[in-house]
């Protein structure tokens, strides 16, 4: 067999073991990303073969490396929710009652009802925002960084983010309001 | 959970815990799908192209060789056989002796 990694530049780790060390990072993206653990999954080994497939070709340091990891990541979890927002056209509460339950019921989610019901209403957000949303609030990567990665700037990030948390925010008092209602 | 509006960057916990099974059962896949010979996919997009190729020779050949439709009058007679010939002879010569006899003489005179 043809192996890339044997061709590849001297410095070009080896792809079993950076796959296995940033498999968890990707992993973990897709899963608060999509919200269904299968489509998690799917989407993670799409992204590590699609890194596999275009790992000779890469040139550049570790940290290069990464960033370029996680750009492919971000663009097929980016792709994935778009493809399932469209598959799926249900009002906001039903959305909402609906992943709320499946987060709660999901056999490697930890968190309370309330953590369920955050998840929820990020997943209203569209894709683009949401990932931005995620990566600061989750993640707290620094928006230099996000802009690096995203070929955006930083006044358009925090933008991003402002709006998405207004979203959010609206979204769960209008729950709350629900639950204490008199 | 931390407030929404704590956007002064600290991680929180999502609550979702990754299990060693799906992360390995993932990796497993991933390394199956290297194992596969480079030259699979190759393949496959050569028997791919190589149909590609035979349909459109075959459709262009078959355009090609496809007779062109004998529509007009002279084309249809030029395609006719002698014996064709004869018998559209023979029924043109009976039709003309039957019009003879439905309208006669007297009926020029209309």
């Amino acid at each position: 067999m043809s192996s890339p990694s044997s061709k590849s530049t001297r410095t070009a780790p080896d792809f079993s073991e950076w796959m296995r060390a940033n498999y968890r990072l990707v992993l973990s993206q897709s899963r608060r990303m999509l919200l269904v653990k299968e489509d998690a999954e799917d989407v993670t080994q799409l992204v590590f073969t699609k890194a596999w497939k275009a790992w000779e070709g890469f040139e550049g340091n570790e940290a290069q490396r990464k960033a370029w990891l996680l750009r492919i990541a971000r663009n097929s979890i980016v792709d994935a929710a778009r493809r399932r927002n469209l598959r799926r056209m249900v009002s906001i509460d039903t959305a909402l009652e609906e992943r709320t339950a499946a987060v709660l019921a999901s056999d490697d989610f930890e968190g309370d009802r309330i953590l369920a019901l955050l998840h929820s209403a990020i997943a209203q957000l569209p894709p683009k925002q949401r990932w931005v949303f995620q990566a600061r609030y989750f993640d707290a990567r620094p928006y230099a960084l996000l802009a690096e990665e995203t070929g955006t700037s930083e006044g358009a990030l925090k933008a991003s983010y402002h709006h998405g948390r207004k979203k959010i925010e609206r979204i769960l008092e209008a729950q709350a309001s629900v639950l204490f209602r008199p | 959970m931390m407030p929404l509006h704590k956007d002064n960057c600290q991680p929180h916990d999502d609550g979702f815990r990754l299990d060693s099974a799906s992360m390995n059962r993932g990796i497993s896949f991933v390394e199956q799908e290297r194992m596969l010979p480079t030259t699979a996919s190759l393949n496959w997009r050569g028997v791919a192209a190589g149909l590609a190729l035979l349909v459109g020779i075959g459709l262009a050949v078959s355009t090609q060789s496809k007779a062109q439709p004998c529509v007009t009058w002279t084309c249809q007679l030029e395609a006719m056989s002698n014996e064709e010939m004869q018998l559209i002879l023979d029924v043109m010569e009976e039709e003309d002796s039957q019009e003879q006899d439905v309208w006669g003489q007297n009926n020029w005179d209309f």
